[in-house]
């Protein structure tokens, strides 16, 4: 497989808060990596690192050969679902992912909105305001919007939060249907089945450094969670 | 240009719907000229000899309202991560953001501008190209100036009270300018007098847009 993105000696600081510790990582086309780390392990801000949007302290990420923040076309190529869902509360669903789409430059930004809309249920409530959306909704909306522009390097800080029980499986499905060999995701969590349900690899990381990563295809999620509490209580003690 | 339309498109489609920026600077600005009219005492400039300098006072703080109300949208959510992570050149993001930020005070300044001369009596059609490149050319300035400076503040804790103290002073140059060029329109004066004032607006517009569009890319790294 091709190495889809490559980061280097990532290191990243806040005044005297060293988040990320000189993370080395590859990522090949196609896989589907599940992140694993307690609170503040520094998984968002190394998601927030590889999706370009901050800055490393120390280190670079290269995406196909190009090195990301510098890249206006590396950013076309990735989509990014954080903890906010970068949503305009005072427009509605469809009028937030026409702008979007227009902003990435999406070919028909209209058709692609509504196909997203419904590919997300959320055809029937396409012309309300996201203001008056459920948490869980927002949440479905925002990952249209992280899909929007078809990119193929995905990275999911937390997706399944808010998202209720029917909700979450729809999404699971959703993730299951990306993996299409063509897209690479990067899915932070602590959801522990979510290893078995969409990942192809597992990383786990604390104190902003990486413990341990390897292939998981059919792990049980019982072993995954044994792994993790092993290797992070090994850290914290 | 294409990303910087989107923006100041969305900018006034949101505005359009809530009609809270022009509709706040409107009320604020009616009320502090209006208070200001009922000021004069014996002994004292009545309000008609410095109405230019309310006028643009009241354009300032009215115009800092207004960038603070335009950049809550763009905090809520975190949608400003939002636009940062799209796929066009940041200095789009700073342009859209000026474009719309222009819009609304030329709209709220469009309405107040017949109040204007109905307070302090002055007829509202009198040399109004003049006073209105002025007007113009001022807001465009003091526009470039506050859209990096609200960016730069956007996460600030004390926002409310930096953003103030960062543009205030730096507009001044602003701020003279366009209350000479109003001066000159109200009192009926020729362009050969407002010209030289027009000229220095517009070279500090061009100054300000040119740190601006090179600033807003770096001020946003995190």
């Amino acid at each position: 497989m091709e190495t889809f993105l490559k980061a280097e000696g990532l290191v990243k600081r806040y005044g005297h808060i060293q988040a990320l510790r000189g993370i080395d990582l590859e990522l090949d086309q196609g896989d589907a990596i599940v992140l694993l780390g307690p609170n503040g392990a520094g998984k968002s801000t190394l998601l927030g690192v590889l999706a370009g949007r901050l800055r490393p302290t120390e280190g670079q990420v290269i995406l196909k050969g190009e090195v990301l923040g510098k890249s206006i076309t590396a950013r076309d190529q990735t989509g990014y679902l954080a903890h906010s869902s970068f949503l305009y509360s005072g427009l509605t669903a469809r009028e937030n992912l026409l702008f979007y789409g227009r902003l990435y430059g999406v070919m028909d930004p209209l058709e692609r909105s509504d196909e997203m809309l419904q590919f997300m249920g959320l055809w029937e409530r396409r012309n309300d305001r996201v203001e008056g959306f459920s948490r869980g909704m927002q949440q479905r909306l925002s990952i249209a919007r992280s899909l929007l522009h078809d990119p193929q390097l995905i990275f999911m800080d937390e997706p399944f939060s808010g998202l209720d029980l029917q909700s979450s499986r729809a999404f699971t499905h959703t993730l299951q249907q990306l993996r299409d060999g063509r897209r690479t995701l990067l899915v932070a969590t602590h959801d522990m089945g979510v290893v078995k349900d969409i990942g192809t690899r597992v990383m786990i990381m604390d104190r902003g450094c990486i413990l341990h990563q390897g292939s998981v295809s059919g792990s049980d999620p019982g072993h995954v969670s044994e792994l993790y509490m092993e290797i992070v209580k090994g850290v914290r003690t | 240009m294409k990303a910087a339309f989107t923006i100041f498109k969305k900018d006034l489609l949101l505005e359009m719907r809530g009609k809270d920026v022009v509709a706040t600077l409107t009320v604020f600005s009616f009320l502090v000229l209006t208070l200001f009219s009922f000021t004069a005492g014996p002994g004292s400039p009545s309000p008609r000899e410095m109405a230019p300098g309310i006028l643009w006072i009241t354009f300032l703080f009215a115009g800092m309202l207004g960038l603070g109300r335009a950049f809550d949208r763009e905090r809520e959510n975190s949608c400003f991560t939002g636009l940062l992570l799209a796929p066009c050149d940041r200095m789009q993001i700073y342009w859209g953001k000026c474009l719309s930020t222009l819009a609304f005070l030329l709209v709220f300044q469009a309405i107040l501008w017949p109040v204007f001369g109905l307070l302090y009596g002055y007829s509202p059609v009198q040399r109004v190209s003049m006073a209105w490149s002025g007007i113009i050319l001022g807001d465009t300035g003091f526009v470039a100036l506050g859209v990096i400076l609200s960016t730069v503040t956007i996460n600030a804790r004390a926002r409310a009270m930096i953003l103030p103290l960062l543009l205030l002073p730096l507009s001044l140059p602003v701020l003279v300018g366009g209350v000479r060029v109003v001066t000159i329109a109200v009192e009926g004066g020729g362009w050969s007098q407002a010209l030289p004032w027009i000229g220095r607006l517009a070279a500090f517009d061009i100054i300000f847009l040119v740190v601006g569009s090179v600033l807003f890319p770096l001020v946003v790294e995190e």
